[in-house]
Parts: structure tokens; C-alpha cells; sequence
């Protein structure tokens, strides 16, 4: 018996442990960006929000911020139908190779960033597509989409298809009782994979670092040149901005769905 | 008679979850070789007194012994208890064969041995062919014979069986009743099966424990349980009957008269003028037409004809109901809306005072 | 849960024609072959075409070099470190999340998930200052006492897994959490009854039964490792070369797409490689079904 008091009592240090490490970087930040020192001293010598006034005049932020939104909107739009229309058919229809495309389907989470990245840049430039703002939806749907196959084929192997029959019989039309039935049942998946998947698509930075070009920059890659020429808490500043957005976003999942939905990302 | 001292003995174990009381006070012995049977309807404890005795739940209060050892504080691991689930609970990552051996190996039995012991186990319930086969290509009668081997495995000194066959269907339920009845007898282990089902209980057992609200109301054989139930939940729990509400009109030594909304009964029993009884009979001892002992004016409401014999319905006083069995014959004069005289033996006659 | 979310039902007799259901797969999948097969197929094609010669010169070069192998072992070593650590840690933290009760749980989720949603950049960045000579890990090594100086973290090694271990945490630990909820609390029970003891049930029951969700958490955290860019551009610097960041320099610093492209395709291989691999071995641990 002492031997199982001993391991429950490490399972619950090492996770008060990896919660802490969780949250430290994100408190750090928070921290940093009322600091008044432009040096970065923990614990700040004194507060200040001038670092928040410096980001609201930052010209290249908003138009990055835009960018970044947008294209994270529509590739995860894009992407719920594609993923969705994927799900239904593998799970319904039998045919040869399923389990190879849905290997498939996912793999993109896996591959390496800049490698498809540099990839896709030269194929756009072969087919003569020179549009930065293109371009990054191109990519950002192939990063956005394995999140909603995934996570919509999991939820819809657990769907009572004889749903959709009972409809039938009620006088609906095989797509109306889809519609009708289907889409609010998988609401909760749509929200987890729409929500990572646009969290994915905000953050991401190895695609996106071959398809900007000089006048159209995500924020990620805005904020690591920034970073690299002047490092001020600025970037704190903007960091701090994202994390309670986040905060906000997820407090508002939370109330729709359940935080423990979205564990089944 | 089996064993002579209890073999298992559970004593005024008591156990409550949160503020509800699930067992009160219940003491139980078994001996050894029997086959017991928890008869009682969901939420009486029987699942609750199944773990106690299996060591997955510890008791508030009493005291366990299995083989003259007290195993109260012992932890199931080390009970040398076995258990058949009521889904089965076999490891899904493991083959039939590996799932009947997995016991075995936790008790570091050498590995030449195992392979043989398995075989026997998976002989015993003819699944001798089935060893390399996984969990989910198995039906619901392999599963549970894949279970059975497996608890028999490593010779427990008891085996418990929660519902086991309630997740099968009418035919195989009926088939594997006897199976299983036959296989624990042989091999003279002692067993308690729990179920809500009257008709297993009295099928199988040796002994029936009639539980309701987390205590025993009737402990003895089939038989006795059926035809004398020591109260009214267990007569309306196994078996059906005619029963009827009164108050005792006249006792005399140990007779008593007593006036229901359909007669007057006599009943062998004690009880002062004036208390409130239940009187009851089996249907199977009530004759149609005059008798001796008692008589009643009825009249019919429903004929249920079931082959080899016919169920007769009668009406009866709101919160009483009255039942005649007869065997298959001549239903002349049994039409719904007939006034039948029927008629039983005092001596058959169940008594029970209303609180 | 596996990489694979689910192992779809395979198909028993062949059908003839094509079921209008299964066209619905086609538009999802056209998507990803033309704009994420075909292009690593064309990336693959340049590696090897040199003054329009079918040629493997690239490769043996690359192969040739010695830097090359330090490069690969870093980042083999970096990666493999990092999954061993975010496994250790996050084995038990899986446990707990799902032993939990319900606010403790919501708290620990949301540890988990508000940093996946921050982005890499802002977390590296953050990493960046706590692991400084004076920052919050060093304070705290100083205070416990483990050591009698500060230690230099940045531009470490260890510093950098430290980083790269927080930001794939998540990754690993809620594959484990998911199929740790799943695993019915009777089959425990049944072990117990046949004899086994707290250990015994560990080995034989539990931990067989988590290695679909171990093997998913695995596979994704080594494929991120490997692929990492931010993480050690921020916390290493320049000295230290990771596949990656040879992969970057080439195209977007020395413009050598020939270099470019083969250590590319070199990172693809590693990568194809760990998704084959996760996928045979979910199959063999796949309970069922």
C-alpha cells in the first residue's frame, strides 16, 4: 500500500508542477507588460501601461492584426465544410483505403511547417499565383483542416445515424434532416475544431513566413521581427493583449460547450 | 444438509452512501458448496452486499469471515474472491485465453502450469477451441462463459456472479441457467449469484435470500420461500398470490377468523381482536367451487389461458387481488362476468400483520 | 484516441460503382492532394533535378558533410529528449486530470488549453525572460538550493527543451487524458477479484489500455520537436542549427534552394517516417475492433 500512496502522491506533485510551468510564462508576460522598466526585471520595479500606449500607436499592428483575423476566419470556414463533407463520407460510405485516408487527411498537423511552407511557394509561383493574401488562405486551410477532420470524425462515430432515418420518415429530405438534425448534434465539435483551428491558423508561423510579402504580414511573423529588432515589452504588451483574449474566447466556449468538450480536441 | 458451520459469514454489516442508507444491519451465512441466490429489486443492495463480500467496497460497520479467517480488512486482491460482472468486465486488449489466464499469472503461477490450467477452465465451459480468439469477435454467451473460466481459473474459495445472465436473451438465459447450475454443483464451489429474476432464483439456488431496502427478509430453501414467505414483499416478490386485506374478527387459540372486503377467512396464526392482517394464499391451492376451509363469492374478470393451465383473474376490493391457478380442463361456466365459488385449505392460508 | 481519431470500419466486399456518400470525401481531398501532396511531391522532384538532370548529387553532398550529421543528430536529440520529458511529466498529469473532481478538473483544463491557444511566439518569448541569469527558474534554483550560482539556461540546451517541453505538454497530455477517461473503472475491479495486486493492475490493465492515447501524445510531440522553428530561433540563437532552421536560412537568408530543398525533403522523410510509424503501431495496441 505504500507504494500506491507514493505514486499517487508523485501523479499529483508532477501536475501541480506542470500546471505551474503551464501558466508561468503566460503570468510572466502579463507581468512584463505593466512593467515601467524597459529592461525586463522581474518582479517590475514599478507599474506602468506605457507599453500598452506604445502598441495602440504601432502603425504595422492593426493591418496585421486584420490580416491575421481574416485569413484565420476564412481558411477555418473553409475548412468546416471540407472537414465536415470528409467525416460524413468516411464514416457512411465503405470503400477501399479509409484508414489510410484518414491518415491522410490528418498527417498535415505533422509535417513539417516550413517544409510544406516552402513547398506550397513554389508551386503558387509555377501556377503564376503571386498574391500574398491568396496564398496564405491556400496554406492556412491545409493547416486548419486535419484539426476539423479529426475532431468531426470522432463525434460523428459516436452519431446515431438512425436519426436521420426517423427524420426521413417524418417527411424530410435526406439533406434537410442532415441539416436539421446532424448539424446541431455536432455543434459542440464544430466549435472545438473551428476554435483550434483558428487558433492554429492565428499562431502560425512556418507557412506563413514563405507566403507574406513585404506589405501583408500575419501577426506572428510581425511579432518576431519585432522582437528581433527592437526588443521592448511592447511585444509583452501585444502578448498580454492576446492572452485575455483568449481568456475571453475560452470563458465564452466554456459557457456553450463545456471545457471538458474541448479536451477532445 | 451441506458444511456444517457457515463458511461464509457476514455479520451485521451496515453501509450507507452519502446519507442514504443501502445496507442495514444484515447478517447472512453460507455454507459450504451452496448455491445462494440475491433475489431483490434494483436499489435493495444486493450489488452493494455483493462488493462488501468481495472486498471492492469496504463496510461501515460489521465484520466478514470466508473460511474461518476474517477478511473485513482485507483487501480484495488478496481474498481469493471471484467474480463474475454483469457486463463481463473481460480485458478487451487481451485474447480468451489470456483473460482466463490473467489470475493465474498475477498469483505468479509458474508458467508450464498455466497453459494447462486454462485449457481445463476453458473446458469446463466448452469454450476449449475458442482460446486464441479477441473479446469483440466473442457473442454474449461466450463472453460470459469466457468470464466464468476466467473467475474459475485460479479456484476461488467463493464465487460471486452479479446478474449473470440478464445480458442474455430468453433462450440462451434459460439454456445457461442449467449450465451454470450444473457446473458450480460439480465442482462443489460455493456461490451467490445476485438477480432480480424470481424465476432464476428459484431455478438455481439452494437458498434464497429475499432482499429490499438493504436488509434480508427471508433467507431458506426455494420451496419454503415460495409456499410460506415471512413477508408481505417477499410473497409479492417471488411468485404471485390472492391477497386480501381485513381485521381479525374473533382468535381462538391459534385460529383466527378474519372479515376481508371479499368473506370471512380463517387463517392459522395469533394475533389480537381487532388488528389489521393481510391475508393471503397461493393461487395453485385455490379450487373453483365448494371445499373445505374457506369460501368465497367472486367474480371473474380475466381468463388467462396458458396451455397447460388457465389463470383466473377475480375482482377484487381496491389495493387486494384475487388469483386462482387451475390446470388446463373445462372452462365451462368461467366466462368474465361469472360469480365462481372458490375455495382453499386453512391450513394454506398466509397471515401477515399490517404495521 | 490515435493520430487516426478512430479506426474506421473497414470495408468487407467490394461495391460496384462508387456510392454517392463517399463522393462527399472528394472536394476535402482534392483540397489536400493539390495543395499539400502535389507540392511536397514537386518539392521532392526539385531536390532532385540539377541543370535539368535527374540527380542525387544534392543528397550525396548534404550526406557527405559532417555538419550535416550534427545537424540531424541535434535535432534527433532535441526532439527525442523533449518527447521523453513531456512523457514523463504528462503520463501522471493525464492520471490526475481524470481522477479530478469537476472544478479542480476545470482549472487544470484550463492550465492546459489557455496556453495552447496563446500562440508559440508570445510563450518563447516568455521563456525567453524566465530563463534568464536573473529570471523566475534561476531564482527559484537559488532558492531551494540546488545551486550555489546562477545557471545560464538561454541559449542552452536544457533550456531549450525546458521551453519546448511547456509548449508540448498539452500535445501529449490530453491524447493520454482522452483514453484514460475511457477506460471503465470495472475492469480494475475484475483484476483485483482475480488476484492482482495495485502494481500488477498498473502493468497489465492500465497501461496497456493508455497506449493508443501514448502513442498519438508521442507521435505528435517528436513531429513538432523535429519541425520546431520560433522555439530555438528564440531560446538558442544562432549558434545552435536545427534541420529546420537550415531549412529557413537557406531559402530566406542564404538563398541556396538547392540546399534548401534537400534538407527539406531529409525533415519530410523523419517526418512521414514518425506518422508510418504511430500508425502501425496504434493499429497493434488498438483494443478491439
Amino acid at each position: 500500500m505504500g507504494l500506491e500512496r507514493a505514486a499517487i502522491v508523485v501523479m499529483w506533485t508532477v501536475t501541480a508542477l506542470v500546471a505551474l510551468t503551464l501558466l508561468a510564462p503566460l503570468v510572466v508576460t502579463l507581468a512584463v507588460s505593466v512593467s515601467a522598466s524597459s529592461v525586463f526585471n522581474l518582479p517590475p520595479p514599478a507599474l506602468s501601461l506605457r507599453w500598452y500606449e506604445r502598441m495602440l500607436r504601432l502603425r504595422q499592428l492593426w493591418p496585421a492584426v486584420r490580416l491575421s483575423v481574416a485569413i484565420a476566419l476564412i481558411s477555418t470556414a473553409v475548412s468546416l465544410v471540407l472537414g465536415t463533407l470528409c467525416a460524413i463520407a468516411l464514416i457512411r460510405a465503405t470503400f477501399p483505403g479509409k484508414t489510410t485516408l484518414v491518415t491522410f487527411m490528418v498527417s498535415p498537423l505533422m509535417m513539417p511547417g516550413l517544409v510544406v511552407g516552402v513547398a506550397l511557394l513554389q508551386t503558387l509561383r509555377e501556377l503564376g499565383l503571386r498574391d500574398a493574401y491568396a496564398s496564405l488562405l491556400v496554406g492556412h486551410v491545409v493547416i486548419t483542416l486535419p484539426y476539423v477532420t479529426r475532431t468531426v470524425l470522432a463525434s460523428l462515430s459516436l452519431f446515431d445515424f438512425t436519426l436521420i432515418e426517423a427524420a426521413r420518415t417524418l417527411g424530410y429530405s435526406p439533406p434537410r434532416a442532415l441539416l436539421n438534425i446532424m448539424v446541431p448534434v455536432l455543434a459542440p465539435a464544430f466549435l472545438t475544431s473551428g476554435l483550434f483551428a483558428f487558433l492554429a491558423s492565428m499562431d502560425n508561423y512556418p507557412i506563413s513566413i514563405f507566403l507574406v510579402d513585404a506589405r501583408n504580414k500575419t501577426l506572428p511573423i510581425l511579432m518576431l521581427q519585432y522582437l528581433e529588432e527592437n526588443p521592448d515589452p511592447t511585444i509583452a504588451a501585444i502578448s498580454s493583449g492576446l492572452i485575455l483574449l483568449t481568456i475571453v474566447v475560452l470563458l465564452i466556449a466554456d459557457r456553450l460547450v463545456g471545457l471538458r468538450r474541448l479536451a477532445d480536441f | 444438509m451441506k458444511g456444517g458451520a457457515a463458511y461464509l459469514d457476514v455479520g451485521g454489516v451496515a453501509k450507507r452512501f452519502r446519507e442514504t442508507p443501502v445496507i442495514r444491519d444484515l447478517d447472512l451465512q453460507v455454507r459450504a458448496g451452496e448455491f445462494v441466490a440475491l433475489l431483490g429489486p434494483s436499489g435493495c443492495g444486493k450489488t452493494t452486499l455483493l462488493r462488501i463480500i468481495a472486498g471492492l467496497l469496504a463496510a461501515d460497520r460489521g465484520r466478514v469471515t470466508l473460511d474461518g479467517a476474517d477478511v473485513t480488512r482485507v483487501p480484495a486482491h488478496k481474498r481469493n474472491v471471484g467474480v463474475v460482472f454483469q457486463n463481463y468486465a473481460l480485458f478487451p486488449h487481451l485474447t480468451v485465453a489470456e483473460n482466463v489466464a490473467f489470475g493465474l499469472k498475477a498469483r505468479g503461477t509458474p508458467a508450464g502450469e498455466i497453459a494447462g490450467m486454462v485449457a481445463r477452465a476453458l473446458a469446463l465451459v466448452r469454450l476449449s477451441k475458442y482460446g486464441s480468439r479477441p473479446i469483440f469477435a466473442l457473442s454474449g454467451g461466450e463472453q460470459q462463459r469466457t468470464a466464468v473460466a476466467r473467475a474459475l481459473a485460479v479456484r476461488p474459495k467463493l464465487l460471486l456472479l452479479d446478474e449473470p445472465l440478464s445480458a442474455l436473451d430468453r433462450k440462451l438465459r434459460e439454456t445457461m441457467r442449467m449450465e451454470l447450475g450444473h457446473l458450480l454443483h460439480d465442482l462443489g464451489i460455493t456461490a451467490i449469484f445476485v438477480t432480480h429474476d424470481q424465476d432464476e432464483a428459484l431455478v438455481m439456488s439452494d437458498r434464497i435470500a429475499v432482499m429490499n431496502a438493504g436488509r434480508i427478509e427471508h433467507f431458506d430453501t426455494p420451496a419454503a420461500v415460495y409456499a410460506r414467505p415471512a413477508t408481505p414483499f417477499v410473497l409479492d416478490f417471488v411468485g404471485t398470490s390472492t391477497r386480501l386485506r381485513g381485521t381479525v374478527a374473533a382468535s381462538d387459540g391459534d385460529e383466527l377468523l378474519v372479515d376481508t372486503a371479499a368473506g370471512r377467512v380463517r387463517a392459522r396464526g395469533r394475533a389480537a381482536a381487532g388488528a389489521a392482517v393481510l391475508v393471503a394464499v397461493r393461487p395453485e391451492n385455490v379450487r373453483v367451487g365448494p371445499g373445505g376451509g374457506n369460501t368465497l363469492e367472486l367474480k371473474v374478470r380475466d381468463l388467462v389461458f396458458l396451455g397447460s393451465k388457465l389463470v383466473l383473474h377475480f375482482h377484487a376490493a381496491e389495493g387486494d387481488q384475487a388469483v386462482a391457478e387451475l390446470p388446463a380442463g373445462s372452462t365451462e361456466g368461467l366466462a368474465p362476468g361469472a360469480r365462481v365459488t372458490v375455495s382453499w385449505p386453512v391450513g394454506a392460508t398466509l397471515v401477515y400483520s399490517v404495521p | 484516441m490515435s493520430v487516426t481519431p478512430i479506426a474506421v470500419a473497414r470495408s468487407i466486399a467490394p461495391r460496384r460503382g462508387v456510392e454517392p456518400v463517399a463522393l462527399l470525401a472528394l472536394p476535402g481531398t482534392a483540397y489536400l492532394v493539390v495543395a499539400f501532396a502535389v507540392p511536397l511531391a514537386l518539392l521532392l522532384v526539385t531536390s532532385l533535378v540539377s541543370d535539368g538532370r535527374l540527380t542525387a548529387a544534392g543528397y550525396a553532398r548534404f550526406l557527405a558533410d559532417p555538419f550535416s550529421w550534427t545537424v540531424i543528430a541535434n535535432t534527433l536529440r532535441i526532439a527525442a529528449l523533449t518527447t521523453l520529458v513531456c512523457l514523463l511529466a504528462g503520463y501522471p498529469a493525464a492520471f490526475a486530470l481524470a481522477r479530478a473532481p469537476g472544478a479542480l478538473q476545470a482549472v487544470l483544463l484550463a492550465a492546459l488549453i489557455l496556453p495552447l491557444s496563446v500562440g508559440v511566439v508570445v510563450k518563447a518569448f516568455a521563456w525567453t525572460i524566465l530563463l534568464r541569469s536573473d529570471g523566475v527558474v534561476n531564482r527559484l534554483l537559488l532558492a531551494i538550493g540546488v545551486v550555489d550560482t546562477p545557471v545560464r539556461l538561454l541559449f542552452t540546451e536544457v533550456g531549450l527543451v525546458l521551453g519546448a517541453v511547456n509548449i508540448f505538454l498539452p500535445f501529449m497530455v490530453l491524447p493520454i487524458f482522452a483514453v484514460v477517461k475511457l477506460i471503465e473503472p470495472r475492469l480494475l475491479d475484475a483484476a483485483a477479484t482475480l488476484g492482482a495486486s495495485p502494481l500488477h493492475r498498473f502493468v497489465r490493465v492500465t497501461l496497456p489500455l493508455t497506449m493508443p492515447g501514448v502513442i498519438a501524445g508521442v507521435a505528435f510531440v517528436f513531429s513538432m520537436s523535429v519541425s520546431m522553428y520560433v522555439i530555438p530561433t528564440l531560446l538558442m540563437g544562432d549558434r545552435f542549427k536545427t534541420l529546420s532552421i537550415l531549412v529557413a536560412r537557406s531559402f530566406l537568408f542564404m538563398r541556396d534552394r538547392s540546399l534548401g530543398s534537400t534538407v527539406s525533403v531529409v525533415l519530410l522523410v523523419i517526418a512521414v517516417a514518425v506518422v508510418v510509424a504511430s500508425a502501425l503501431l496504434a493499429r497493434r495496441w488498438q483494443p478491439g475492433r
